[in-house]
């Protein structure tokens, strides 16, 4: 491997945000239908925009440090995501009670959205190459 | 299209002439395209001795501590130009920019693999593997049409 330094762009951590926002708040649909959550309005929404948002400026600022393996980017990902979002939510919108059953409610769907975002990018990826593999064998026809 | 080749035996040197119109088709562009990419070289260095080698045997390029080094299938050259150089001088070429450090002959390569960090890892046919960083995917997507 010659190239190590990681570059992803800020527009990829805003597309992130986005797939991570729209992933949590129809989970919390589901939730809400099922009434296992209660009240959910624009101001929560707003919240959880908010809250997403700084999700990816942290990971932003952690992508500057130098990260080489993927699995230590996921694992620092996920760490640092559902501190932000237990001190975010928790504490500054007081969105659940402090109690053991609501932080892991919080946690399993924070660990839910990151890995479907994580897996949408993956999915793309895999696409772009299956398309350049197939032009490259087309090259050699 | 019509392929005519001459053999005599006293030529010194092959010359090839494309007859075409101004708007050539596709096709003829491509072959024209082609034929320019396989007599192209570039000079460089190997222990103190100059080479000129051909673009199409070079597998990639890469700047290593402000050193542009040359890699084939079974040397590494030295080059006087920059990568920002040779990116300008290949430009029209299969020659694309991968990563801050390095030009890849797409003719070079076998196959491309996705990987779990959003980047691709690319498999020459001399068994190497390179990363081709996200920002320079559209680049390299580009080069194959993609």
């Amino acid at each position: 491997m010659k190239e190590k330094r990681r570059s992803m762009k800020p527009i990829d951590y805003f597309i992130m945000d986005c797939i991570s926002f729209t992933i949590v708040s129809f989970l919390l649909s589901i939730l809400s239908a099922m009434e296992i959550v209660q009240n959910l309005n624009y101001e929560i929404l707003l919240q959880l925009l908010l809250c997403t948002s700084v999700i990816s400026l942290v990971m932003y600022i952690a992508n500057r440090i130098l990260i080489d393996s993927w699995w230590k980017e996921l694992i620092i990902g996920l760490v640092d995501g559902t501190a932000l979002v237990l001190i975010i939510g928790g504490s500054v919108f007081r969105w659940f009670p402090w109690e053991a059953r609501y932080i892991t409610l919080v946690i399993i769907l924070f660990i839910i959205s990151y890995l479907i975002a994580y897996g949408v990018r993956l999915i793309e990826n895999s696409i772009i190459s299956n398309q350049i593999n197939q032009k490259i064998k087309d090259r050699r026809k | 299209m019509k392929i005519t080749i001459k053999r005599q035996d006293n030529c010194l040197e092959t010359l090839v002439t494309v007859e075409c119109s101004t708007q050539a088709d596709t096709q003829t562009e491509e072959l024209i395209h082609r034929i320019q990419d396989f007599c192209m070289t570039l000079h460089a260095t190997i222990d103190g001795h100059t080479h000129k080698l051909l673009l199409k045997d070079i597998f990639y390029m890469e700047s290593v501590d402000d050193r542009t080094f040359y890699y084939t299938e079974e040397s590494t050259f030295e080059s006087d130009l920059k990568l920002y150089q040779l990116e300008e001088q290949l430009a029209d070429t299969d020659f694309v920019r991968i990563s801050k450090s390095v030009i890849l002959n797409i003719n070079q390569l076998e196959s491309v693999k996705p990987l779990l960090n959003a980047k691709l890892e690319a498999h020459l046919r001399n068994g190497e593997k390179l990363l081709i960083n996200r920002h320079y995917v559209t680049a390299f997507r580009a080069k194959f049409g993609v």
